[in-house]
């Protein structure tokens, strides 16, 4: 992979810009900046535009696409059986700040996602996913999602 | 026999199993890094205690992601033993290996002090050495280890054996007392405690040593 980067460069050839940073379990990837350096596309050759990144195009994409990006809220509490400590803790700390009357205080989470998808639909599909396998545990959390409706153009 | 030890960013009791395993019994370990596949050679796997990935999120939910934890999943189902110590047992129920969740003690406080349990070891092959209804002590030191099930999980558990520890003074608000459980197969243990901590006489007490020794059995 160098000595061919090496060749283009002796031979006064523009050097591409996407390259391959090694290749693992027989494909090509390319550890992309940004977000502490710790992601990795994977590439795949094409026969006119040379290295491009497979899966959605990001920055740095040879065919300059757009993906409609979506913004949602995901909002992850504790379930209604299950003890909430913190909460209480806070409830007692609201009465010594002198706000009586507070019955009821518990604490979730509110998780703010942006994600680029084909559709509204698809960017649903893809973060009610992500919001019952990851952002919050269905054995003592519920969560609800809030998709903003239209998209914004993404890069 | 041989042991591995898996090592995340964040775990902080992979050198206490490795000298309670290795240094006390003379049991040969490995550490498995995080992003490694290969559990070749091995005859069990221990998720030590610590704070994976900083526990961002909720504790253990983004260790389940590890590409090492998804063998050592493939491994536990094909009957391989995995013990889950502290965060090692919240990884393993949020990897959905072990039913319920661990979540803050009920009185908020860090807890650090040595615990006593009542050990019912059932089908759980890591117990064995223990009898049943015999009481040892185990360090804690965890700030989430409030058990989380709901009411006819927990009968179902307990109906199976599979509630295999229990605090006789429970210190976080655990249900029904929960301090280890094992799956239905027994093959795989999720305790709280620290058997680990129990191993050296110096440390105080060895306790823990026949849990580990089991595996030389």
């Amino acid at each position: 992979m160098l000595a061919e980067l090496h060749d283009r460069h002796r031979a006064g050839l523009p050097v591409p810009l996407t390259q391959p940073t090694l290749q693992r379990d027989g494909l090509w990837w390319r550890k992309r900046g940004g977000h502490g350096g710790d992601e990795w596309c994977h590439l795949h050759r094409d026969q006119s535009l040379g290295w491009v990144e497979a899966g959605l195009p990001r920055f740095n994409n040879p065919r300059g696409a757009q993906v409609p990006l979506f913004s949602a809220r995901v909002l992850v509490s504790l379930r209604p059986s299950v003890l909430d400590p913190a909460g209480e803790a806070t409830r007692a700390a609201a009465a010594r700040l002198g706000v009586d009357g507070v019955s009821r205080l518990r604490i979730g989470k509110a998780v703010e996602v942006e994600l680029e998808a084909a559709d509204a639909d698809a960017a649903r599909q893809q973060l009610e996913l992500l919001s019952d396998r990851l952002l919050a545990n269905p054995v003592i959390e519920n969560w609800t999602l809030e998709l903003k409706d239209g998209a914004s153009a993404g890069a | 026999m041989t042991l591995g030890v898996v090592v995340f960013p964040g775990s902080n009791c992979d050198r206490d199993v490795r000298w309670a395993a290795e240094g006390c019994l003379g049991i040969p370990t490995r550490f498995l890094w995080h992003e490694e596949r290969d559990l070749s050679g091995l005859d069990a796997v221990v998720i030590p205690g610590g704070f994976s990935y900083g526990d961002y999120l909720r504790c253990g939910a983004i260790a389940r992601f590890a590409p090492l934890l998804q063998e050592v999943a493939a491994f536990a189902e094909r009957g391989g033993r995995v013990l889950g110590i502290c965060n090692g047992f919240q990884v393993l129920t949020e990897m959905g290996l072990l039913p319920g969740a661990l979540t803050r003690n009920q009185k908020l406080h860090f807890l650090c002090e040595p615990t006593a349990l009542a050990v019912q070891p059932g089908r759980c092959s890591w117990l064995q050495g223990y009898s049943a209804g015999e009481v040892v002590t185990f360090p804690i030191a965890h700030g989430e280890g409030r058990y989380q099930a709901e009411p006819d999980q927990l009968r179902a558990l307990e109906d199976n054996g599979q509630v295999v520890l229990r605090y006789r003074r429970n210190p976080n608000g655990s249900v029904g007392d929960v301090a280890g459980l094992t799956n239905a197969a027994g093959n795989v243990l999720g305790l709280m405690p620290h058997p680990e901590r129990a191993c050296d006489p110096a440390t105080g007490g060895v306790d823990g040593r026949r849990l580990l020794a089991s595996l030389l059995g």
